[in-house]
């Protein structure tokens, strides 16, 4: 609906000072790298590669709930692009619609988006099919039940079914959290063979500084998978938030899901997870593996011979 | 403040977009690569390279280079048998700033755009009790505009959102709609006709057009949002005081904007009512 995008400024209107707080800002308020997909080595020498395209995907994944609008100096600074190409990209986008216009020279994505994000979702029939049964768990327990992909090193909801009245976490569908320190990230990764979950703490959690605060809970929560087929994540990922998390596998065996059950440690001690929950997250985790298989021999027949 | 900000090749980009001349600050690879993924949707889980092209009609191997990229970025996963889906990297580009918001929310700064830039008011709404009830209502700068806000009630039988909603349904639903209490009756009498020649436009055009109806020498357009199931879920529209709005915009700019709008929000209205 917009004509156009306004380029962003060469310079902040007063540079020293606007730069100084903003630094300070960034360091204050950004612990977390951003997870970028430019500097992937790789990409340069993939001659079939069409950078324009990764670095406008860049932009875009720039937005988030806590960051709805973005201004066009505030792009460039994110995505480490120089701010005409920012502005080229900003401009293509708008056209496009997946950008519109907010106040104060800012963007915000428009619905396209939103459409995109649907149609990823609709390649998960089991996020949809698992909804009432999981809400049926998260209101009998006064909880909030999840299920999560991995996505590279970090796990996304596909779904999340809160209770009313209980202080819950806000997680959403499309919340990526950390695959090393969050439960459905522990739940996913206690579902692999031994060695293939040792090649992905490699890669994802030897780079992170939090690792070694997290290990032996993590080690811990390992060992009581192997007795007992679940994990428990007890304030790991968040000093007063307990879960309880099972993988669901996929046809090759491997972990697909981690359904999840969780609560404020003021409501859901251990004692209370191990007693209470999980017996019926065991119980409907088992369902779903079912219907995940049923999806997945709908969606490609096992091939005969 | 806007064009001192404007680099040179901007501003030669915008004076280009009125001409022939092809906008050489849009970057088509970008937009190319947007429209691979905008293919995918629920009726359409999986593609092959060969039947994106074909949807797109841009050469295979395009489409190609742009899906090698998408996978690489973990956009698009590709199955044994060459099929490709998106991912749920896909959820990170922004879906997550709108996926909570309500028809009426998503809506709004479209609505407002409209509003500001026809010093008009516009509005989206639902039909209820009879009657249409403003879920957001959004004014421009003109200080001439109906005392409407965001809750009020307007008359189906009268207004633009009212006939927005009449225009898809059959004489009968529309009957039903209107309900047969005495002043309905009365003032749809008075407005059937001015409604059935609007409704030829609808036709025409995909939107309706109010035109001093509701209230004289102020005009409005209006257009149906349909759920997943074809129904009217909800109306937009965009009006204003005749003389800031004259009919000519609103045939020839207003409507036609309302029109994407409500196409916009047809694939995602169904969800949250």
């Amino acid at each position: 609906m917009t004509d156009s995008v306004k380029p962003p400024r060469k310079r902040p209107a007063k540079a020293g000072a606007a730069n100084g707080t903003r630094a300070a800002r960034a360091a204050a308020s950004v612990p977390e790298r951003r997870e970028s997909l430019l500097d992937d080595e790789a990409h340069q020498n993939d001659r079939q590669f069409v950078t324009a395209l990764a670095r406008g995907l860049e932009i875009l994944s720039c937005f988030g709930p806590r960051k709805a609008e973005i201004g066009g100096t505030q792009l460039a600074a994110m995505t480490g692009l120089p701010q005409p190409t920012v502005w080229r990209l900003c401009h293509t986008l708008s056209k496009m619609g997946y950008l519109i216009p907010a106040e104060g020279d800012k963007l915000r994505p428009g619905i396209p988006v939103l459409k995109l994000g649907r149609a990823a979702l609709a390649c998960v029939p089991l996020a949809e099919k698992a909804r009432a049964r999981m809400q049926a768990l998260a209101d009998s327990t006064g909880s909030a039940s999840g299920l999560a992909a991995r996505d590279g090193g970090r796990i996304v909801f596909v779904q999340q079914c809160l209770s009313e009245a209980q202080l819950v976490m806000n997680l959403r569908v499309g919340t990526r959290l950390s695959l090393i320190t969050s439960a459905a990230g522990w739940g996913l990764l206690a579902g692999f063979p031994e060695a293939e979950r040792e090649k992905l703490i490699a890669t994802h959690a030897l780079p992170d500084p939090r690792w070694p605060q997290v290990e032996p809970a993590f080690r811990e929560a390992m060992q009581d998978f192997a007795a007992r087929g679940y994990i428990l994540n007890i304030g790991v990922f968040h000093k007063s938030y307990n879960t309880a998390a099972v993988p669901i596998y996929g046809r090759d065996g491997l972990p697909a899901y981690a359904l999840t059950c969780a609560g404020s440690s003021a409501t859901h001690s251990p004692a209370f997870l191990r007693k209470v929950i999980v017996p019926e997250l065991m119980k409907l985790a088992g369902e779903l593996q079912a219907d995940l298989r049923a999806f997945e021999a709908a969606a490609s027949p096992p091939r005969r011979g | 403040m806007r064009s001192p900000d404007l680099p040179k090749q901007a501003r030669r980009t915008k004076s280009a977009q009125h001409g022939a001349v092809p906008d050489r600050q849009f970057v088509a690879a970008l937009a190319r690569g947007l429209e691979i993924l905008g293919c995918f949707s629920e009726a359409r889980p999986s593609l092959t390279v060969t039947e994106i092209a074909h949807l797109l009609g841009i050469p295979q191997p395009s489409v190609w280079r742009l899906c090698h990229t998408l996978i690489k970025l973990g956009y698009l996963t590709a199955d044994a048998g060459d099929r490709l889906r998106p991912a749920l990297a896909v959820l990170r580009l922004g879906y997550m700033v709108l996926s909570d918001l309500t028809t009426a929310e998503l809506a709004k700064p479209y609505l407002q755009d409209l509003a500001d830039r026809y010093f008009a008011a516009s509005g989206i709404a639902v039909c209820e009790d009879r009657g249409m009830r403003l879920l957001m209502r959004c004014e421009g700068g003109s200080e001439l505009v109906l005392n409407l806000q965001t809750g009020s009630r307007v008359s189906l039988a009268t207004s633009s959102l009212g006939w927005g909603y009449l225009a898809d349904l059959s004489p009968e639903e529309r009957e039903a709609a209107l309900g047969d209490s005495d002043v309905a009756r009365r003032s749809w009498k008075a407005a059937e006709p001015a409604f059935l020649e609007a409704c030829e436009g609808y036709r025409q055009h995909g939107f309706i057009i109010n035109a001093g109806v509701f209230h004289p020498g102020y005009n409005t357009a209006a257009v149906p949002v349909r759920d997943g199931d074809g129904r009217t879920a909800f109306v937009i529209n965009c009006g204003g005081e005749a003389s800031l709005l004259p009919m000519s915009v609103l045939e020839g700019e207003v409507g036609p904007r309302l029109k994407d709008l409500a196409r916009m929000l047809e694939g995602v209205a169904e969800r949250k009512p």
